[in-house]
């Protein structure tokens, strides 16, 4: 009798980027059991009630197993700190807040694009380069998936300090007239596309490297 | 990783409520016994999350059951403590008895 009422298994869409996990069945396994037990227990609506926020937060700790983070870069980031520290101007704390003022669609610099054709032109655009270049990478460099994420982490930082370093380009929004949010905004899109693309790339080799992994134990 | 190497606190729970369960522990009963014994409530991914690197360790293994229709359709996955595993909370049980000696934590004295 109990056993014919279902949970909410749309719900579970929300825990679908971690399909192809070896413990996901299991996890639904174990939720549904427990949804029936609570039915019988406390009602359905209960039962029900809990179900959505049990996946919630099941949701909350398989992003948490994902979440891993290289020791080497660690050093990497902090050098890479302390390179953007050392390098640029005083002044560059009006520039940002200026930055954030403007609308968030300034924010790639494109502000004579829709929103929709900012997400479809660009960020989509980015994030399909991203996760292929990840997913790629790591096929041919199977078993040294690590190593992608890290040699990819790598020339994103020396690709922004030089950006910084070299071309002073915070240097230049003072030097010249143009106005001042296209010029910052402009560099704001120049550093964050990278940027947008080395994410993927990072998720991208991370569920390569999972893909492995689930295949070896198998 | 050394001989001596002692778990974490989740960890030792969790082969503690492993042990309780004989061989019956699965994601729920593991749960269950977390929350009623040790008062956490944990989620079932982290759970998972945790006893996978435990196998990998080698300080469990497991062992999948039937399918019930009250899981879906989807079958149970047992887990039993190894030898290995037995051998380590043992070693995290002395480390923490020896640091305990001579302290009386009831009650907030520490001088004994």
């Amino acid at each position: 009798m109990v056993e014919s009422i279902n949970p909410p298994g749309w719900i579970l869409l929300v825990l679908w980027p971690f399909k192809g996990e070896s413990c996901y069945p299991q996890i639904v396994g174990d939720l549904n059991e427990e949804f029936h037990q609570r039915v019988t227990e406390k009602g359905e609506l209960a039962a029900r009630r809990w179900y959505y926020w049990e996946v919630f937060r099941n949701l909350g700790s398989m992003v948490f197993r994902w979440v891993t983070i290289p020791i080497t870069i660690v050093p990497l980031f902090c050098l890479f700190i302390c390179l953007l520290l050392r390098n640029v101007p005083r002044d560059l704390s009006t520039s940002i807040h200026n930055w954030l003022i403007t609308s968030p669609k300034y924010f790639w610099g494109f502000s004579s694009l829709s929103w929709s054709e900012i997400l479809v032109g660009n960020l989509l655009g980015w994030s399909i380069i991203g996760l292929s270049l990840g997913i790629f990478s790591s096929q041919i460099l199977k078993g040294h998936e690590r190593l992608v994420r890290i040699v990819f982490g790598f020339c994103c930082l020396v690709f922004i300090g030089y950006m910084l370093h070299y071309l002073g380009r915070w240097n230049f929004i003072y030097t010249d007239k143009a106005p001042i949010e296209y010029t910052i905004l402009g560099d704001g899109a120049f550093y964050l596309k990278p940027l947008w693309a080395f994410t993927f790339i990072w998720i991208g080799s991370i569920w390569i490297e999972q893909h492995h992994n689930r295949h070896r134990t198998a | 990783m050394g001989p001596n190497r002692t778990l974490g606190s989740f960890e030792s729970m969790l082969l503690l409520a492993i042990l309780r369960l004989n061989d019956q522990a699965y994601g729920v009963t593991i749960r269950h016994e977390l929350h009623v014994r040790a008062k956490k409530d944990v989620t079932i991914g982290a759970i998972y999350t945790c006893l996978e690197r435990l196998e990998k360790k080698g300080f469990v293994e497991s062992w999948l059951g039937e399918p019930t229709s009250a899981r879906g359709g989807r079958a149970k996955r047992y887990y039993r403590v190894t030898a290995k595993g037995l051998k380590t909370l043992n070693v995290t049980y002395s480390a923490l008895k020896g640091l305990m000696v001579g302290l009386n934590l009831a009650g907030g004295n520490l001088n004994g």
